[in-house]
This record gives C-alpha cells, sequence and structure tokens, in this order.
C-alpha cells in the first residue's frame, strides 16, 4: 500500500444556504490515477476549488503530504506541489503558449524585477533553464511547434492540453485536472489518455474530474462518485459500474 | 451645536443630498446594465441646467415647464451620446468606451465654455425667499420644491422599474445581459430607454442646483459628477436604492462636515467616505457581494 | 548637448519636447499599472504631484542638489503607491479605478490646505534644472527598463495578472506582492515625472493635479494601445503635440481634442498600436529570418 498524497477529512462547504460539499471524506494514494465522478452541479469543481485554496471549506480540514492546506493561499499551496487546470480553459490568451507554461515555472524560479533590470548571468541561466523546462513541458503534450502563438489562436482541444503542461511546468507531485477531455473528439481523446498515463509513469499523482464514463473507466485506478455534493460511492472502476448508488444516481431513480 | 442646528443641517443635508441622488441614479443605472462609468454624465446635468436658464430667462417660461423642457432636452443629448459614442464600443475593451465618455465630457465643457464664457451665469430668482418654520428648523421655499420634484421623480422611478414593461426589461438586463437578449428582449432599446431616463434626472437635478445655489457654470459637472458618482457606488453602483440612499447620506455627511469645521476640506470627505466604504464593505452599503467564480 | 538642440530647435519646441519626455515617464509608469497589469487607476496625477511637490519642497527649502531632490519625489511617490495599493490592490476592476480616483481628489485638497506647498497660491521659485537632455536620458532609461522587465519572469506574471487572476494565482504567482510591485514601479516613474516637471514648469498648483491630469494619461496609454511600450510612446506624443498641431484652430482645439478622442476609440478601440510589443517584433523578425516559426501568432 502506497503513501496516501492526499486526504479530505469531513470537508463541508456552503454557500448561502447551499451545502455545495457536504462532509466528504477521500484519500488519494501516491502514483495513482484517481477520478471523482458525478452529475453535473454535484460539486466537483468545487471540491477542486477547495484543495487548491480558491475557497476556504466552511469545515473540515484537507491535508497535503500530511500537511494542512486549507487556509492557505493559492499561490502557497501551487508551491507545495498542487496543480491544476480548470474545467472553464483559464489560459493567459494574450501571452504565447510558451510564456504560458513559463509562468507555470513561477514558483520554482526567483528572480524579482530588480534581476529583470540587471540581468545577472545567474538571472539569464534561470532564464535559461525556464524556457528548456518549458519547451519539455509542452514536448510532452505534442505542442513544441505551437510555442509562438498566441494561446487564445489554439483550437480547443490544444488549449486543454497547454493548461496540462502549464501545471506540469510547475513540477507538481499531485495534479487536478478539471475535465481534461471535454470537447474533444475521440482520437484526441485516445492520445490525452496516453499522455496521462505518461505523467502518471513520471511519479505523479493524477485526480481527475471528468464527464467521459469511457475514459474515466479505462485510466482511473479508483473512482469516487459525488452527488449534491455527498460521497455516495467509492472503489475501483468495475465496483463503481455495479454500484446501485452510482447508477441511481445517473439515472434518477430513488435509492431503495 | 445645539440640537436645532444639528437638525438644520441636516435637513440642509438631505436637500442637497437629493440632488447628489437624482444624479447618481443616471450612474447607477447605466453601470447596472453596461458596466460602463459614464463620465459625461456630469455634463448631461450641467447642460441640463443652462437649457432651465435659457427656457426662464429667454423664453420667459414658467419653472415647471423649464423644467421639464430641461428634462426633455437632456433625454435626447443623452440617447445620442450613447448612439455615438458608446454603442459602437460596446464589445470591445473597458477603457474604450470610458476613455470616448472622456472626450465627449471634454466637448460638451468647452463647447458650452464656448458658448456662455466661462463665468458662472446667475439663475433668475423666480421663486421668492420665503423662509417658513417647522419646529426648530427653518425651510425656504426652494428646499421644498427640490424635496418635492426629487422625491416625485425617485417615486416615478420606482413605479416605471417595478410595474412598467420597459422598466422591468432594464431590470432584468441589469440581472444579466446576454440572457434578457436571448430572452427577446430588445437590449439597445432598454439601454436608450436607461440613458433618456438617467439623462432627465441629471437634467433636473441641474436645474434644481442652479436655483438652490443660483449659480449655473459650464464647470458645475465636474465637482457635481464626481461626488454623485461616490454616491451611486457609497450606495452599492447598479443599485437604485442605494443610488437614493448613497446621495442623501453623502449629502448629509458633507454639510455636517462644513458645519463641523471641515469646510477647507469640504471636497475630499465625499472621497474619504468612499475610500472608507469601499475597504469594509466592497460593493457599498446596498450593494450584492461579489462571489468568486472559478 | 542642450546647446546641441538650441542649434535646431527654438526655446518653445525645446520646451514641448522636454513635457513631452516627461509625460512619457509617467505614462510609462501608468502602462505598468493599468496596461501589463490591469489595474485600473484614475488616480495617477495624484503621484505626480506628490513627486513633483516633494522634490521641489526640497530644492527650494533645503537646497538639495536637482538629481537627489527628483529621486526623493519617486522615492515618496512610490511610498504613497504602496500605501495606497495594499489595501486597495484587493479590490477588482472598476472598484480599484474608483478608490485611486478619490485618493486623487483627497490628495488634490491637502495640498491645497497645506502651508509648505502656499496652498491654493501655488508654489513658485523652484529653479529650472529639467533640461531636454536630462529628461531624454531618463526616457531612454525608462524605456530600456520597462523593455527589460517585459520579458522577463516578474513581467510575465504581470501580464498573466492581467489576463487571469485566478489562473495567476493557481500557477503560483502571489498576487498581492506582484500588484504592489507594480504599483510601487508605476506610481515612482509618475513621481519622478512630477518631480520634472515641477523643475520644467517651476511652479506647481494643486489644481494641476486634478483629475482630468490623470484621465490625461489613461488617454495616452489606452489611445496608443494598453501594454504596449511603442503604443505608450506614440499616444503620448499625439496627444502632447495634437494640441500644438491644432494650434490654428485656436478656440476650438479642445473642442476638436474631445470629439478626436471619441472617434479614435470608435475607428480604433484597441488604440492606435494595440496588441504590439516591441520584443514581439524582434523576436517575430529573427524567427523569419531563420524560418524556424511554423505560423506567427501574432495578431
Amino acid at each position: 500500500m502506497s503513501k496516501t498524497i492526499l486526504e479530505l477529512d469531513n470537508v463541508t462547504i456552503r454557500f448561502g444556504g447551499l451545502t455545495a460539499v457536504d462532509s466528504v471524506d477521500m484519500k488519494v494514494e501516491e502514483g495513482t490515477i484517481r477520478a471523482l465522478i458525478g452529475p453535473n452541479g454535484a460539486g466537483k469543481s468545487t471540491i477542486f476549488n477547495l484543495i487548491t485554496g480558491i475557497y476556504p471549506p466552511t469545515s473540515g480540514e484537507i491535508r497535503f503530504l500530511g500537511n494542512r492546506v486549507n487556509g492557505l493561499k493559492p499561490h502557497v499551496i501551487t508551491e507545495m506541489g498542487i496543480a491544476r487546470t480548470f474545467q472553464n480553459i483559464r489560459l493567459f490568451g494574450e501571452m504565447t503558449v510558451l510564456d504560458n507554461v513559463k509562468i507555470g515555472m513561477h514558483c520554482r524560479t526567483c528572480t524579482g524585477f530588480l534581476g529583470a533590470l540587471i540581468r545577472s548571468p545567474k538571472v539569464k541561466a534561470e532564464e535559461r533553464s525556464i524556457a528548456e523546462a518549458s519547451m519539455e513541458a509542452l514536448q510532452l503534450m505534442e505542442l513544441d511547434h505551437k510555442a509562438d502563438e498566441l494561446a487564445m489562436n489554439l483550437p480547443y482541444g490544444e488549449q486543454r492540453r497547454l493548461e496540462i503542461a502549464r501545471a506540469l511546468a510547475s513540477r507538481p507531485r499531485l495534479i487536478l485536472l478539471d475535465e481534461p477531455a471535454a470537447g474533444m473528439n475521440p482520437q484526441e481523446k485516445q492520445t490525452l489518455m496516453s499522455m496521462i498515463r505518461k505523467i502518471q509513469t513520471m511519479g505523479l499523482t493524477i485526480f481527475l474530474v471528468e464527464h467521459d464514463m469511457k475514459f474515466v473507466m479505462n485510466l482511473s485506478d479508483r473512482i469516487a462518485v459525488l452527488d449534491y455534493g455527498r460521497k455516495i460511492a467509492a472503489g475501483s472502476p468495475v465496483e463503481i459500474q455495479r454500484n446501485p448508488a452510482v447508477i441511481a444516481a445517473y439515472l434518477g431513480k430513488e435509492v431503495v | 451645536m445645539d440640537a436645532s442646528m444639528l437638525s438644520q443641517q441636516i435637513l440642509n443635508g438631505i436637500t442637497l443630498g437629493a440632488t447628489y441622488a437624482l444624479i447618481a441614479l443616471g450612474y447607477t443605472m447605466v453601470y447596472g446594465i453596461i458596466q460602463l462609468i459614464n463620465f459625461a454624465h456630469g455634463e448631461i446635468y450641467m447642460v441640463g441646467a443652462f437649457v432651465g436658464v435659457l427656457m426662464v430667462t429667454v423664453f420667459q417660461q414658467g419653472l415647471l415647464f423649464s423644467l421639464a423642457a430641461a428634462m426633455l432636452a437632456c433625454m435626447v443629448m443623452g440617447v445620442t451620446i450613447e448612439r455615438i459614442a458608446y454603442r459602437p464600443l460596446r464589445r470591445s475593451t473597458r477603457l474604450a468606451p470610458l476613455i470616448s465618455a472622456i472626450g465627449v465630457s471634454i466637448f460638451l465643457q468647452t463647447l458650452m465654455t464656448k458658448i456662455k464664457g466661462p463665468q458662472p451665469v446667475a439663475f433668475p430668482q423666480v421663486i421668492n425667499d420665503a423662509l417658513y418654520k417647522i419646529g426648530p428648523v427653518e425651510i425656504s421655499k426652494v428646499q421644498i420644491l427640490i424635496l418635492i420634484v426629487a422625491s416625485l421623480l425617485m417615486a416615478t422611478l420606482h413605479f416605471i422599474v417595478k410595474y412598467v414593461k420597459i422598466g422591468k426589461a432594464m431590470r432584468a438586463a441589469s440581472e444579466d445581459y446576454d440572457t434578457a437578449a436571448l430572452m427577446g428582449i430588445n437590449v439597445n432599446r432598454v439601454i436608450s430607454f436607461t440613458f433618456a431616463i438617467g439623462s432627465a434626472l441629471a437634467a433636473a437635478g441641474g436645474v434644481l442646483v442652479g436655483l438652490y445655489f443660483n449659480s449655473v457654470s459650464p464647470f458645475m459637472g465636474v465637482s457635481a459628477g464626481l461626488k454623485a458618482f461616490c454616491a451611486a457606488v457609497l450606495g452599492g453602483i447598479g443599485s437604485i436604492p442605494g443610488a437614493m440612499l448613497g446621495g442623501i447620506f453623502l449629502g448629509v455627511a458633507e454639510t455636517l462636515g462644513i458645519a463641523g469645521g471641515f469646510d477647507m476640506y469640504k471636497d475630499a470627505i465625499a472621497f474619504t467616505l468612499l475610500i472608507i466604504v469601499l475597504l469594509f464593505r466592497p460593493t457599498g452599503l446596498l450593494g450584492r457581494p461579489i462571489q468568486r467564480k472559478v | 548637448m542642450d546647446s546641441f538642440f538650441s542649434m535646431f530647435l527654438n526655446d518653445y519646441y525645446i520646451q514641448v519636447l522636454t513635457m513631452l519626455g516627461i509625460y512619457l515617464i509617467g505614462a510609462l509608469g501608468l502602462n505598468l499599472i493599468t496596461g501589463v497589469t490591469g489595474q485600473l487607476s484614475f488616480g495617477h496625477a495624484a503621484f505626480l504631484s506628490i513627486g513633483a511637490y516633494t522634490s521641489a519642497i526640497l530644492s527650494i527649502k533645503l537646497q538639495m542638489p536637482f538629481a537627489l531632490a527628483i529621486l526623493a519625489g519617486g522615492l515618496m511617490a512610490g511610498l504613497w503607491g504602496v500605501l495606497l495599493g495594499y489595501p486597495t490592490l484587493r479590490l477588482t476592476g472598476d472598484y480599484l479605478g474608483i478608490a485611486t480616483l478619490g485618493f486623487g481628489e483627497i490628495v488634490r485638497v491637502v495640498f491645497l490646505n497645506m502651508t509648505i506647498t502656499g496652498g491654493a497660491l501655488g508654489l513658485a521659485g523652484i529653479p529650472r534644472s529639467a533640461t531636454l537632455t536630462v529628461v531624454l536620458f531618463i526616457v531612454i532609461l525608462t524605456v530600456w527598463a520597462m523593455v527589460r522587465l517585459e520579458n522577463s519572469r516578474f513581467g510575465r506574471s504581470l501580464v498573466a495578472i492581467r489576463e487571469d487572476e485566478i489562473a495567476a494565482e493557481a500557477m503560483g504567482v502571489n498576487i498581492t506582492t506582484t500588484k504592489i510591485t507594480a504599483f510601487a514601479i508605476g506610481t515612482f516613474l509618475a513621481g519622478i515625472s512630477g518631480g520634472l516637471y515641477a523643475h520644467l514648469i517651476q511652479y506647481l498648483n494643486p489644481s494641476d493635479f486634478g483629475f482630468i491630469k490623470s484621465f490625461e494619461f489613461l488617454t495616452f496609454i489606452v489611445l496608443g494601445g494598453l501594454g504596449s511600450i511603442p503604443g505608450v510612446i506614440l499616444g503620448t506624443s499625439v496627444l502632447t503635440l495634437a494640441p500644438e498641431f491644432l494650434r490654428f484652430i485656436a478656440d476650438y482645439r479642445m473642442m476638436v481634442y474631445g470629439l478626436l478622442m471619441v472617434f479614435m476609440m470608435i475607428v480604433r478601440p484597441r488604440g492606435l498600436l494595440g496588441g504590439v510589443q516591441l520584443s514581439r517584433i524582434f523576436s517575430k523578425k529573427k524567427a523569419q529570418q531563420t524560418g524556424t516559426s511554423a505560423s506567427g501568432g501574432a495578431n
């Protein structure tokens, strides 16, 4: 049994009267691919926003590698080793593809504005290493030939991949992918799947939210199911497919 | 400051605040729908005051007729400005219409300076300066007029927004512009209507202020516009009751500040209040809190 | 070098060009705040006035050397930039603009009521030390610094904040300190610009630094093209020189100026050089020469 990288302990968040996430417990093992599924509005993206510090939970605790992360600012959490992509693609549209990935390297580098002015050999070396590492991340996502284009001019599928490249550049231990396959055609999804597996072999843990069941079932080691903010099931893909509560949630039947 | 003087100052503050509120309504309604700070709005108020003077002096009309004429003239002007200077920029960056608004403002100010000269013009005193005593406070005829006209106009606005079809469309567009358009609301018409109403209210404010302070100048729109805008933000920009509340609040605070010996800092009172409110309630007194959308 | 300029230009044109240079420094500062980082400021003139009064008072009262006085003015403006920025930069978009507008008006009223500034009478007797050579030197230095920032880790994080604050934060950018640093640099430049202005015009009055002046700077950078250094240079030049060219229509020139602003926005809402970056022009050329770029992405 490998060690737990991420742990959600009785996490709840309420927006006004709405309980978006309700006492969720979850453990993600290091080096695995974990999926979170559930109907629209079940609170999946909210869980990602809680983990990355965009919302503080109303109650409960989130631990990453044993350290409490709730209450920390998003950029600190990224520095600790959690990176993410967004469901509604949030690239820096007017920056080039390469510069988008370079921003991912931000928390692993240190040149401030004075350094930028002086541009010492050390700064130049850092800038070179940023460029090299960013190109590597682009190569991994097969986007290196688009490095000089503006991010907003990329087609949809490539924008999704660019988000992953940008997240990888921050050298995370855990990467959260929010609907990475949304809007892709079957062929693109196939490519993406092999890319995600490649990321896993690099030693990263992957936590993804996805609607495409075939994609999720093929890729994930373990799956958790969310409905109306509550975790209703967890297990291997086979277990989840047979789980009556899950089937009911998806088909809208009463749970007996 | 004793109690009777305090209540006198509060009354004066409310009168001043009512005029701020009339201008603030235009800012807040326009912002609510197209998120534009209409920096030319203060100039519309100034033009309204001049039209009032023109009607009373040259055309020898009565006050109410002059008021109506100023409102009508500014309605046309407001709609025209929107049509020419803002509508073509609706889908461009946020700053473009803002710069355009500043251009309109410079144009109107210099145009009026060209026509009437830079010196203030006296507003003919069509109302005698009789004072009435109500309990501890004195109220002048002009003040009564301002309070009555302002309340009537605001009540009418409330009625339109709440019960009339176009007013409901305004609320819908302010809630969600794109959805309102999808639901078949003619958004362009709603925006024109919003500019018409906002400009008419500002014109009324201009005539009343001209009468109250007995002076009208091409530059009166600058500081009044900024303060009314403060009032709109204080109350919560986009909120109609907020603009009314913000206007009154600001008027009273300013009058009390002057009475309290801060007259040198008179123009800073509004902005100091503004910054304090923004820091503690970033969306104003009656504004809805913003939820971070991811 | 000043005598060199006076061989070609009469005093009036030298004065206009010096003023243009001074405005450029301030405009580049505002461009860093609003154009590059995307933080709306309606109070830039206030920081000019802080720099102007600080340096002028140091020059007059303490006979401080010109260079030191200018630097002190810049630092004072930058300090106030940080003091204002710290609580207000968490406000988003228009609210930040409104708060800076309020700050600008407060600063003006405070200067109007201080004794050391001469109040409404103004402050006279400032030495005329800002020559065209000095100003030109500082302009070149500023442009050089801005180009260097544009292509650095720091510069990228500023643009990322403008493009998407939440994503920038999620990528590890500390948005609070980054924004404040940008604000500090931008207001520092405003202070330098104000100090030079004081030492050119030799007289200061709070009413010269009202919100109209702040909007003038905003217009410089928007007309030129937000975030683009060549755009800022072009926009500032066009608008500073336009009233000179419009002199033949005498009294109507401000009216025409207002109409031109509206017209320019309608014709080119993204500014004359919107989206043009010096570094990108060069890098694109390089890429085309070596033929490595598969396709140019700029628009």
